[in-house]
């Protein structure tokens, strides 16, 4: 009864006028950027994330939330339409997707691809609204040393989960959290590593990192490769599945939803991964796995739904723990703190009009975004036609503009091009560049748990033992830890003792 | 768009990367141990940072000792330095030395024709067009639709 008298707030704040706007604006940005090639909603969050300031908290991020999902509902039309991935966790579904396209049948594609994201999408906020309260209410009653421990557990999940090698995701999380390190200590006032600068005394400007780790990098890559795309474009009467496309793809969508949901709430496992397994389990599932690759619409409809199902299910971490579980939370936690809005667990019971407005935004956006994508699919298909040659300095002038406004200085405008190059360095050497930007948002904060556990307890480490909550989170690590090692030392007996004579 | 590329290979790449790191690293650490470590109780600005520094180091010795006897288990390619990233890197080098001087519509606005004229290998003409009403365009949208303010340099006075 509760849960449903916080949800009827949360959609009388939804429903105002500005916040249906902010709402369709953001989900609209979110498309075209899932759509752009060389966008993904990272930049797409970044760039936008200035232009929030002088919005209210709830404004703010219901229209970031709607460019976060609805990126995922953009990448698929340029996956289907051009096989090229609009963002990463789109990947997957070039394989049928085109396909299908191919043969005529980008509309049925398109159209399972939106439902079956809608499904997924309102599932996953369905879980987020049910288990994000219970969660929070569990959370309240731990202290620094379980947030500390968790925290770690996030990271070391990360690390081990990540999309390069273990080594380099590790040497991002380090880097990362010592980046967070610069500016004036919080609890001594000290100043690390800012060289006498005022500009780094509050930190490295974040906003600042994650365009150019992720827009002007992504950039940079992309002028490497540019080719002219000629999308198929299908008209809007050929949108029309068969009952045979809605009847096989129903199944796909329902074990797509739980995928989803599921892997969105794992901080460090990224999005992406849902759609792999998603796709592996279809095939295995299907009468006609050798169809697979061919297209299948269940090739589509699972990956796609899942895709959608971590959105919801991934703001869980970030809401009620303060963890970004992926990089493109971590701007949604950047939002929340710049508006005065501290993520954890108190978060509901401070401010439950953020929460509850953001979830009555997410149902509303979900549903705006089927209504929208699959009438507008001829306005996408032309912006895939823009040159990138135009595209990418627009990007880059309003990166700019993006970093500017955060203290109408020129010194964010280098620290952004110095994270870009680096950025584009470090990804042509295969290091995942995500786990740096979160670990520099979790940096000060683990630090801080650490730091004041030992003055609790006067100096006595075994505080991280003695507190239940605490005690639970590292043996969960260590579990982890233990399952990785099994996994490598069994690897490297495969790799070394397969072709030793038994005898 | 021009094209020119510059290929190495990826473990020369991280050989000349993680030595930079070491280096950087080294300096930090004479930075970290110059600040207050504090007592164990009550743990000092340096702790934390000196914590991350030694694994750091000794994940960049590994790394390195792995490449130097591992030279044939890593023979990727990488591709590098392609006209146009130079372009672009120069193009955002000039916008921090002229946005708070020239201001946003001029500093961009040639920003804006010169990579357009470059990247899309069109006219002179068509490329200043293009780039004088995007630079209007964006002006307004973002001066008078958001509401950010930007820097007019010379053009304040109009």
């Amino acid at each position: 009864m509760d849960t449903i008298l916080s949800l009827a707030n949360g959609f009388s704040v939804a429903l105002e006028p500005w916040n249906i706007f902010y709402c369709v604006v953001g989900v609209l940005w979110g498309t075209i950027v899932g759509v752009l090639p060389g966008l993904g909603p990272l930049a797409g969050l970044a760039l936008l994330l200035p232009l929030t300031f002088k919005l209210d908290p709830n404004s703010a991020i219901i229209m970031l939330a709607g460019i976060f999902y609805g990126a995922m509902y953009g990448g698929s039309t340029t996956s289907i339409l051009v096989r090229i991935p609009g963002e990463a966790a789109s990947v997957i579904t070039c394989i049928d997707g085109h396909e299908m396209a191919k043969k005529g049948r980008a509309g049925p594609a398109l159209v399972v691809s939106a439902l079956g994201s809608w499904f997924g999408g309102t599932v996953s906020v369905l879980v987020l609204m049910l288990f994000a309260p219970l969660l929070s209410e569990l959370m309240l009653t731990v202290g620094p040393p379980a947030t500390f421990s968790l925290m770690v557990v996030a990271l070391i999940l990360m690390g081990l989960v990540g999309s390069s090698s273990t080594l380099k995701t590790f040497t991002m999380i380090v880097a990362g959290l010592l980046l967070g390190t610069v500016g004036l200590d919080a609890m001594s006032g000290v100043a690390r590593f800012t060289y006498g600068s005022l500009h780094v005394m509050d930190g490295m400007s974040f906003v600042a990192m994650a365009l150019g780790l992720f827009g002007i990098s992504e950039i940079l890559l992309n002028l490497e490769k540019v080719a002219d795309l000629r999308p198929i474009r299908p008209t809007f009467k050929s949108l029309t599945p068969t009952l045979k496309d809605l009847k096989d793809s129903a199944p796909a969508v329902g074990r797509g939803t739980v995928i989803g949901c599921l892997f969105g709430i794992v901080p460090g496992i990224s999005h992406v991964i849902s759609t792999f397994v998603s796709y592996a389990l279809e095939k295995k599932l299907s009468k006609f796995p050798e169809e697979f690759g061919k297209g299948r619409i269940e090739g589509v409809a699972g990956p796609e739904t899942a895709n959608n199902a971590t959105t919801g299910t991934s703001l869980i971490p970030l809401l009620v723990l303060g963890i970004p579980s992926i990089p493109a939370t971590a701007i949604l936690l950047s939002a929340l703190m710049i508006h005065g809005i501290e993520p954890g667990p108190q978060l509901i019971n401070d401010h439950p009009e953020v929460f509850w407005g953001l979830i009555a935004s997410m149902y509303i956006g979900n549903l705006i975004l089927v209504i929208l994508n699959l009438p507008l699919v001829g306005l996408f298909v032309n912006l895939l036609r823009i040159p990138y040659g135009y595209l990418a300095p627009l990007v880059i002038v309003i990166s700019v503009v993006g970093v500017y406004t955060v203290n109408a200085s020129a010194f964010e405008i280098w620290l952004m091009a110095i994270f870009g190059i680096l950025g584009y360095l470090l990804r042509k050497m295969k290091f995942d560049v995500a786990p740096l930007l979160l670990a520099v948002i979790l940096g000060d904060r683990i630090e801080l748990a650490f730091r004041r556990s030992l003055t609790i307890s006067d100096g006595d480490f075994s505080i991280f033992i003695q507190s239940a909550s605490s005690a639970v989170f590292l043996c969960v690590l260590v579990i982890i830890i233990l399952l990785q090692l099994t996994a490598w030392l069994l690897g490297y007996r495969k790799k070394n003792f397969a072709n030793e004579d038994p005898n | 768009m021009i094209h020119m590329k510059l290929t190495l290979r990826a473990r020369h790449l991280e050989l000349s990367f993680w030595p930079l790191i070491v280096v950087g690293l080294a300096h930090l650490f004479y930075e970290t141990i110059h600040m207050p470590m504090g007592k164990i109780n009550l743990p000092g600005a340096g702790v934390f940072p000196l914590a991350l520094i030694i694994p750091m180091v000794l994940m960049a010795i590994y790394r390195v000792t792995w490449l130097l006897t591992h030279k044939d288990e890593d023979t990727e390619s990488i591709v590098l330095g392609d006209k146009n990233i130079f372009l672009a890197l120069a193009g955002l080098v000039g916008i921090a030395l002229l946005l708070d001087l020239l201001g946003f519509v001029i500093t961009m606005g040639m920003f804006l024709f010169v990579t357009f004229k470059v990247f899309t290998e069109s006219s002179w003409l068509k490329s200043a067009l293009r780039a004088a009403l995007t630079v209007i365009g964006l002006y307004v949208f973002f001066e008078y639709l958001i509401g950010v303010t930007l820097p007019m340099g010379p053009l304040i006075a109009l």
